[in-house]
């Protein structure tokens, strides 16, 4: 691949590393195949001198007949020529679509630059798909969440993305992670703790709780796509532990994992507050959505002195250390809602 | 005039521990051939090494007395909010902080680059401090950081922020405000909240249009007009002059007398004076007959 051509299409990278542009399928650890299709700008409009002959793209380079011509080398034969005059040049336009599987009937938000730039509902099978048109070239961070039934949010499947103008991407294979909540924050040692969550309908899900030594037990989601299993927790020891899921479809998609959720074993059982509770994190002006609002609330206290209402939130919604600096800004991308 | 140019490599541990996973920021120096009023460019990046990364924060230090910094470029950074934007706070050091919602895994993240200019001869330390890189985990967890540096780095062959910047001429992408109110911002009074991107020359500044005319402000911005009567319209400004307007429609109806207060005002001055004349020349009639 020409170094110059490299240059102008896509490099789009996943959260598990630097995809490869050789070949445009990737296996990434732990995650469903994620495809790429590219369809770089029309050599007359991708800023490159393709031909070599010191003229470029339409209408320097007298062998294009429009931007959207994809070959500056001319047609060889014919010679082209009269005429004159016309219609104006279809327009070229600068694309990405997303498709994959999330939870049966939800909304799938997009966000480009952290902000929503688009959603859609998946089917009753969890198929999702969605694109944007006439956007600029340039560097993108993507992200894609869901919601499941029960309002639980799945984590953001992010994807930097750099677009040469007028090329099209077209990303597929993308398998958003189970939601998972738990019935109890404190689970009295010998009673049972429900880890349920939603994914795709029929699908086979690992519950994985990180102990001591790890216990993975395999439940199968209904038709709804909705997984619940039932955790003994004689085998754990007093303490601190945490829960995470993943799913793999009878079609052999295999999810990344879950947020991992933390419990606690001890002598008495807790139940939980809804998942909701988890999500407040970083939401400071609680409207349940976690955006510039409060990214911009939080910056307007970074490095000041705290008032006392602020040391409250700063308290119940950040990372309660009496002050606002960076990682009160990483809790709140990790929330991001857009 | 001669000049050299040392980019410094500092091992940041922020463990005692020689760490097994280290972040990296690297400066890349290269020449400055995308801008003729500068002599040298260094490009920031960062590796995560694998790590899932949504928050850092760090100094790029230099000789002010050799270098002077021409422009800073962030247009094609892969942080989506800048906390500090990386610009020159005091003579030879320029913060940034910056967070990516969702988190970035990748080797070759741009922050930003600068472009420097040699101000005379002799030797300059480049050096990066203070660097702080944060997990996307939930927690702000640290990680532990390694500064290094590269020269013309065959990597960057792929970044190419573009000779488009010179040629810049599409205005930021359209962005909406939002207008918000918190008991702890500006005393609960209303602000207004917004973030523009420029894929080109990068945001330059943003303002405001109130009382007539466009001031500059930052986000959050404190609106004067708290009744929001009125439409809100604000401009995002790219380093090459192109804006971008948006304009957000009045939330509330303007009342009778705030929409006619001064016409009204006017007119019922007008009429009394004109019912008072007609009064003192009726006045005057009556005395003569």
């Amino acid at each position: 691949m020409p170094r110059n051509l490299k240059t102008k299409i896509i490099l789009i990278i996943i959260t598990v590393g630097l995809l490869p542009l050789v070949g445009f399928q990737v296996q990434a650890a732990g995650t469903s195949n994620i495809t790429l299709q590219i369809n770089p700008a029309p050599q007359c409009y991708d800023g490159v001198d393709n031909d070599g002959d010191g003229e470029t793209d339409y209408p320097d380079d007298p062998d294009c007949s429009s931007t959207s011509d994809n070959s500056e080398a001319g047609s060889g034969g014919g010679g082209g020529g009269g005429g004159g005059g016309g219609a104006p040049p279809p327009a070229v336009v600068t694309s990405i679509s997303f498709s994959g599987r999330a939870y049966p009937n939800q909304i799938v938000t997009l966000l480009k630059d952290a902000q929503v730039a688009s959603s859609t509902f998946s089917g009753s099978d969890g198929t999702f798909g969605m694109s944007l048109s006439n956007i600029s070239g340039g560097s993108y961070l993507f992200s894609l969440y869901s919601e499941d039934q029960n309002k639980v949010r799945s984590g953001l499947n992010t994807f930097p993305v750099v677009l040469s103008h007028g090329s099209s991407v077209n990303v597929s294979g993308i398998f958003i992670a189970p939601t998972i909540d738990i019935d109890k924050t404190q689970v009295k040692k010998g009673e049972t703790l429900s880890i349920f969550g939603q994914t795709v309908p029929n699908a086979s899900v690992e519950v994985v709780v990180n102990s001591s030594h790890q216990i993975s037990r395999e439940v199968r989601a209904d038709s709804n796509g909705i997984y619940l299993h039932n955790l003994n927790t004689s085998p754990l020891e007093l303490g601190q532990h945490s829960a995470k899921s993943r799913a793999e479809t009878q079609d052999n998609w295999l999810s990344g994992f879950s947020t991992a959720l933390n419990f606690q074993v001890g002598n008495v059982s807790l139940p939980s507050t809804p998942a909701s509770g988890l999500s407040a994190r970083g939401d400071l002006n609680s409207d349940n959505r976690i955006n510039l609002v409060d990214f911009s609330i939080t910056a307007f206290w970074y490095k000041r002195v705290l008032s006392e209402t602020v040391k409250v939130f700063e308290r119940e919604k950040l990372n309660n250390d009496g002050k606002i600096d960076l990682i009160d800004f990483s809790i709140i991308a990790y929330y991001w809602t857009g | 005039m001669k000049i050299s140019i040392i980019l410094f490599s500092i091992f940041y541990f922020l463990f005692s521990a020689l760490p097994a996973q280290a972040a990296e920021l690297t400066l890349v120096l290269r020449d400055a051939h995308r801008d003729a009023s500068a002599d040298y460019e260094i490009v920031v990046l960062l590796d995560t090494e694998g790590q899932e990364i949504n928050a850092l924060e760090g100094k790029v230090v230099f000789p002010p007395e050799v270098l002077s910094v021409q422009d800073i470029h962030e247009a094609s950074s892969l942080i989506t909010f800048w906390v500090e934007d990386p610009q020159q706070s005091e003579p030879g050091i320029i913060n940034f902080a910056g967070i990516i919602p969702g988190g970035f895994n990748g080797r070759k993240g741009v922050l930003f680059s600068v472009l420097f200019k040699s101000e005379g001869s002799g030797e300059g330390v480049v050096e990066m401090r203070d660097l702080k890189v944060l997990l996307n985990d939930g927690l702000g967890t640290a990680v532990p950081v390694r500064a290094t540096l590269a020269r013309l780095n065959p990597l960057l062959d792929i970044i190419k922020p573009a000779e488009a910047i010179e040629r810049d001429s599409t205005p930021p992408e359209e962005f909406t405000p939002i207008i918000s109110s918190d008991i702890n911002v500006f005393d609960g009074e209303k602000f207004l909240v917004f973030y523009a991107q420029d894929k080109g020359s990068g945001i330059s500044h943003y303002e405001v249009l109130e009382n007539g005319k466009f001031v500059r402000t930052t986000n959050p911005h404190r609106l004067a007009n708290q009744k929001l009567n009125e439409p809100i319209v604000l401009k995002a400004v790219d380093k090459s002059g192109n804006e971008r307007l948006a304009e957000l429609p009045a939330y509330n109806r303007k009342t009778f007398y705030e929409k006619w207060g001064t016409s009204v005002i006017i007119i019922l001055v007008a009429l009394g004076l004109l019912l008072a004349r007609y009064r003192i020349q009726k006045q005057t009639y009556n005395e003569r007959l």
